[in-house]
């Protein structure tokens, strides 16, 4: 299994995925932000809109998560299926439950910067495969192929 | 529920429109300002400030097809993504 990401906004390493499910109804494509810092996968307040995910039928994550302004409602979307494009088909990856972050924006400011916020592909993907990222050849592969370094 | 090789079709036009946006925030930044910007096949298909009211409109227009549209927000304000 090889996926192929690129470069692209803030400079940084991203890579697309069909969103799936079933419960939801859900399976629309989204891009991520590569975040080895993230520990879940995590879609953003954009992306939710975008995908049209009613933060209402989700259960909260109680112990919230720390976002821009302090501490965001946080949401666990159950039982996804994330369906990224390989060059010989496609690879599918199962997870149990992913994040939705809500920001509460109470000044301009703060409103502005959620909205240029990516959706993050966070550790629960990364931990199991290599990663390269390699900007001067514009090289962005996660992989679980054997990587000799 | 779409086929999968519907599904990775999408993504492919998907993936190809959000690259697109990129290379061309700068233009964009200066032609939408402030504002969320949708794309499909290489083309502006809509923009608005509010992302819910662009989302409506997209979704009676191209109806299951509409989750295939890239949409970012552009603006010139300079911002650090620091996470």
């Amino acid at each position: 299994m090889r996926l192929e990401g690129y470069w692209g906004e803030f400079e940084a390493p991203y890579v697309t995925a069909v969103l799936i499910c079933e419960i939801l109804g859900l399976e629309k494509p989204v891009e991520f932000l590569i975040d080895t810092g993230a520990s879940r996968t995590t879609i953003l307040d954009n992306d939710a809109i975008r995908l049209g995910i009613d933060c209402g039928k989700l259960q909260k994550f109680e112990p919230g998560t720390a976002g821009i302004g302090g501490v965001v409602d946080t949401f666990i979307i159950p039982d996804v299926r994330l369906l990224f494009g390989t060059k010989d088909g496609f690879h599918g990856e199962e997870l149990k439950g992913i994040f939705v972050l809500r920001h509460i924006a109470e000044e301009r400011g703060i409103e502005e910067r959620i909205r240029r916020l990516p959706s993050l592909l966070g550790r629960d993907v990364l931990n199991k495969y290599g990663l390269v990222l390699l900007k001067s050849d514009r090289l962005v592969i996660i992989t679980d192929e054997f990587i000799g370094v | 529920m779409a086929t999968e090789q519907a599904l990775l079709e999408q993504l492919e036009g998907f993936e190809l429109d959000m690259k697109w946006l990129s290379q061309h925030y700068d233009r964009l930044k200066e032609q939408y300002p402030d504002q969320y910007v949708a794309v499909r096949a290489y083309k502006v298909v809509d923009h608005d400030n509010d992302l819910k009211a662009l989302v409506a409109r997209l979704s009676e227009k191209y109806q299951t097809n509409s989750g295939r549209i890239a949409i970012k927000y552009v603006t010139p304000k300079e911002v650090e993504l620091i996470l």
